[in-house]
């Protein structure tokens, strides 16, 4: 997905104009499909490089953003092994490119998106759970107000001057 | 902005258009249904991942739909109909209808966003240029924001989509002779605008 920072206007093939979505466009649109999915969008005062590569690095980002993911261990067959508090394990599918991370196991779905956005970037966050029976309790995992969090935890890591 | 290109590239986007029904008419009766109805179907099923490469698939199909009628609302008009789509996900019982509902989706959707951003500017309504004639030699971008949503939409679907009138009326659920009128219409409106 290279370029897809810059893929929000409209551009022109041959002679009839074509529209694109960029990747927080795209994360307006899974998150519209998750049942019960909770989505937020936070701008940051930090350049895309530096947001992507934070949030990118899985390992660490992961285990920063998420409470109760105590480890995360990117394979490189796509695959993610998690583990939890209290020892618990789960593996995880990743689709990871420049600007979009998705990640599913049987219960959970999360994923992050950013574009550049002037001389900050536009962060955007979902969270989903795949089980129905568990959805109820859905909002106190992945409401609006724990994705914000996550997110103003981007926030707080990639303009802390140690991460400039 | 002007470019002079030769023709629209109709024959490739009717290709594009009509690929999935190939695919699945000779995939899936040989039992190797192609990548789209794989996703369709785990998407149904709230595979994350699935939905993601079924977004990467109709994104280039929903964007060369809304744009000529959303115009600089194209990207908002693509995101609304995307999210119309995947909402509506689960009601697609036919995978390989696949295409043919999600453009009649898109273009509504398009020329709603199109309307709600008051970029309406209908105009008087002559003849397409023939393709390879030096009168494509024009932006036809500057000459479709001239036109009306509803206008531009008849022409994308016939002159992009390939569309014949009965299939572009079904698609903008209007009557035969209403899409033959507006087409004619859209037609001499770009015709006009070209000559200005």
């Amino acid at each position: 997905m290279s370029g897809m920072n810059n893929m929000s206007s409209t551009g022109s093939t041959g002679n009839w104009p074509v529209a694109d979505l960029d990747a927080v466009r795209r994360m307006r649109v899974l998150a519209s499909a998750l049942p019960s999915a909770a989505y937020a969008e936070l701008r940051v005062e930090a350049p895309f490089e530096r947001v992507w590569g934070y949030l990118a690095d899985l390992d660490r980002s992961v285990p920063d953003l998420i409470g109760f993911i105590r480890r995360f261990e990117l394979r490189t067959d796509g695959s993610a092994l998690a583990t939890g508090l209290l020892g618990n394990r789960g593996r995880f599918a990743v689709e990871l490119r420049e600007g979009w991370c998705v990640m599913q196991d049987r219960f959970v779905v999360g994923g992050f998106a950013a574009v550049a956005d002037g001389t900050g970037t536009l962060v955007a966050g979902c969270g989903a759970v795949r089980t129905a029976g568990v959805r109820k309790v859905a909002p106190l995992l992945f409401g609006e107000h724990a994705v914000l969090r996550t997110l103003g935890k981007v926030r707080s890591h990639v303009e802390s001057p140690s991460a400039q | 902005m002007r470019t002079t290109l030769a023709r629209p590239p109709t024959a490739r986007n009717r290709l594009f258009a009509r690929r999935y029904d190939r695919c699945v008419s000779a995939g899936e009766e040989a039992g190797d249904a192609p990548d789209a109805v794989r996703w369709v179907r785990a998407a149904q099923r709230g595979d994350a991942l699935a939905m993601s490469r079924l977004l990467d698939e109709l994104t280039p199909y929903v964007g060369r739909l809304c744009a000529p009628i959303a115009l600089a609302d194209g990207p908002d008009a693509a995101q609304e109909a995307l999210i119309a789509v995947f909402q509506n996900l689960r009601s697609l019982r036919e995978p390989a209808a696949l295409y043919g509902w999600v453009r009649r989706i898109a273009v509504r959707e398009a020329i709603r966003v199109a309307q709600r951003g008051a970029r309406q500017q209908p105009a008087e309504l002559a003849e397409l240029p023939a393709p390879g004639s030096p009168e494509l030699a024009v932006d036809v971008r500057d000459v479709l924001d001239r036109l009306s949503p509803e206008h531009r939409a008849i022409l994308m679907l016939r002159e992009v989509e390939g569309l014949d009138e009965r299939a572009a009326a079904e698609v903008l659920d209007v009557s035969a002779g209403t899409a033959k009128s507006r087409l004619s219409r859209a037609k001499a409106a770009f015709r006009k605008q070209w000559t200005a």
